[in-house]
């Protein structure tokens, strides 16, 4: 754990995001492009007090209260169901041609299986790998999309700002995993979470932006952008560009649930150590069977509103905490030197 | 060592390696669909076999019996031409494009397939198309653009048709009632100016002097809108500029000639929509638009 590097914590953070991105169900219009640009720098300032805490707060604090421990592997558990929720709703059947989604779904819950047990560490770094396919796959679709951009159906709107923010907002669940990560890296800990936070938002803005100017209304038709997207970016004429979205979007979901797997088990393993072997299996059950139960618009909602208390609101009291302790000692050895 | 075979594995899976062999699918070039209390599904495959016609009421049904009936996994990833009439319309595209894996640059020719997949030699009318559109002859019609047309207000799109006698398709409006309007030769030249930006070609002009070639370096379209009324502003450059004003007439009227047809027609192919709701506008389908039209030739 503690040999995460910046630009693995930022990649790894990032492709868990693109995986939330590539999964948004519907486009309210134009207003959506500045809504989430104001959502991402609304989540840098709320990360703040996040990035403020000391080294290894997260840890201590698990340890003392081991009923905040619990409230996280919750919601990271709700993050993983919500992943596979996603995967059961939004992929078309393009992108999942032979296998169908049950199978698919089976298919990914034992590759994330088999990464969750080799740790985090090892998920950290396979992602600049995933990173670099993602890259490339990304420079094929605006390819594809460019020729048929129109920039015309381009304009400032401020309608649907706030359900645009909600569903940026409803997305950010690995924003909860910048605590628990960046505790575990040295140095420059802020530079990577920045880097993740605006390349994410670049991210977003530009799939939202060819799904505005190449997609046309036949976006607001069918739902699911990015999806949208890949049909009509064919860059190729004689060559379907299918096979690179396929695995992207594989690699990405298994990201996605292996890094909310990983924290689980990190969590797990810290508050009690026996936990080590079997939080992997067993999160990832419990991850399957609330995605079974549950629909991902009530998983997002429930991401949505406990993300600013679990981003927020508990580092900036732990914050205002150790501040006032600083305050304290410094008193103390005021009245002794005096 | 002990990770080898399972490596060994994976790299044998990411191959896609299976025992499904090229002659398990049927590849096909063209399809066509029409609707006549049924839905009738015409094939044509790359070696220019045309297999029978099936018949169903879903497009997934259509597929399967197409399937039983060449023994083979229908894979249209890579069909060129889709082939509809006033019957099915644009109705089934959207299910072939976005669940079946139609190829969004697909060319959607008007035409009754049970006559079309008889007689036609649909190798050479893909290669005619591509080719018209890219000489500056026909405007560039794509399955995704006539989508997009038709999911519009004035609910139109514009596709190519091959007419009777003519070696070159034109172009008709294609309703949503399943009518469609006929686009004059010159209107359907000035819809290739109005539509979208154009690379090199050249043309041949007619001059007082006989007939000259002139050599088009680009053509680019300028819009804006003010209220309703949209502003249209053709810019073409030439490599032969003693034949500007020439080329400039002619544009302008072909221009006009193509706005006039479509406002006859209640149509939208010059994405006006996209223009009045970028101002602000919502339109409605009986909306008074103006068009005012200007032509640059540098």
């Amino acid at each position: 754990m503690s040999k995460i590097h910046n630009h693995q914590l930022t990649a790894i953070l990032f492709l868990s995001g693109a995986w939330s991105v590539i999964c948004i169900p519907s486009l309210y219009g134009n207003g959506q492009l500045p809504a989430t640009a104001a959502a991402c720098l609304l989540q840098i300032l709320l990360c703040l007090p996040m990035l403020a805490l000391q080294q290894g707060t997260f840890g201590r604090t698990i340890k003392n209260y081991k009923i905040m421990g619990m409230l996280y592997i919750i919601f990271f558990l709700i993050c993983g169901a919500n992943g596979f929720a996603q995967l059961w709703e939004a992929a078309p059947p393009q992108l999942l041609p032979s296998s169908g989604k049950l199978t698919a779904a089976v298919l990914i819950a034992l590759t994330c299986f088999y990464t969750s047990s080799a740790g985090l560490r090892a998920t950290a770094r396979a992602a600049p790998i995933v990173m670099g396919l993602f890259i490339l796959s990304l420079i094929v679709l605006i390819l594809g999309a460019w020729k048929r951009a129109d920039l015309n159906r381009i304009s400032f709107q401020t309608e649907n700002f706030l359900p645009g923010m909600k569903i940026y907002f409803s997305l950010s669940g690995e924003l909860a995993a910048v605590w628990v990560l960046a505790d575990q890296i040295q140095n420059h800990k802020n530079t990577a979470v920045n880097l993740y936070l605006i390349g994410k938002a670049c991210f977003c803005l530009l799939i939202l932006f060819f799904s505005i100017t190449a997609g046309g209304r036949l976006i607001y038709l069918n739902g699911y952008p990015f999806f949208t997207l890949t049909a009509l970016s064919q860059p190729l004429q004689g060559q379907r560009a299918d096979a690179l979205y396929i695995l992207v979007f594989v690699m990405l979901h298994i990201m996605h649930t292996t890094l909310q797997t990983g924290i689980v088990e990190h969590i797990a393993e810290q508050m009690y150590p026996i936990a080590e072997k079997w939080s992997a299996p067993v999160s990832l059950i419990f991850m399957l069977i609330l995605a079974y139960f549950f629909k991902s618009d009530i998983l997002e909602t429930i991401i949505f509103y406990s993300l600013p208390v679990l981003i927020f609101l508990i580092p900036l009291s732990m914050r205002i905490r150790q501040f006032a302790r600083s305050l304290h000692k410094k008193g103390t050895l005021y009245e002794k030197i005096s | 060592m002990k990770k080898y075979p399972e490596i060994l594995l994976f790299c044998v899976l990411l191959t896609g390696c299976s025992s499904e062999t090229i002659s398990d699918r049927l590849y096909t070039q063209s399809i066509g669909l029409t609707c006549d209390g049924s839905l009738s599904f015409y094939a044509e495959n790359f070696n220019q076999e045309i297999s029978p016609p099936v018949e169903g009421i879903s497009i997934a049904e259509v597929l399967r019996q197409e399937e039983a009936q060449n023994g083979g996994k229908v894979f249209i990833g890579h069909t060129e031409l889709l082939c509809l009439d006033g019957t099915c319309t644009l109705n089934p595209a959207e299910e072939l494009l976005f669940e079946k894996g139609l190829s969004p640059a697909c060319k959607v020719l008007y035409a009754r397939p049970e006559e079309y997949f008889q007689n036609a030699d649909h190798a050479s009318l893909i290669h005619i198309i591509r080719m018209s559109e890219q000489n500056g002859l026909l405007s560039s019609t794509e399955l995704a653009t006539a989508l997009s047309e038709w999911h519009g207000i004035w609910e139109t799109a514009l596709l190519p048709v091959q007419k009777p006698g003519r070696n070159m398709p034109g172009l008709v409006l294609l309703h949503k009632d399943g009518n469609c309007t006929d686009l004059s030769e010159a209107a359907a030249q000035g819809m290739y100016w109005l539509r979208r930006n154009t690379g090199s070609f050249t043309m041949t002009l007619q001059t007082p002097g006989g007939e000259q070639d002139i050599f088009i370096r680009n053509c680019r379209i300028e819009k804006q809108a003010e209220q309703q009324e949209l502003y249209y502003h053709v810019i073409v450059r030439t490599g032969t500029p003693e034949l500007n004003s020439i080329l400039q007439n002619l544009i302008e009227t072909q221009c006009q000639k193509a706005i006039q047809e479509m406002f006859l027609a209640k149509a939208d192919v010059i994405g006006m929509q996209d223009l009045l709701e970028k101002s602000g506008i919502h339109p409605e389908k009986n909306m008074t638009v103006k068009i005012h039209l200007s032509v640059t030739v540098q």
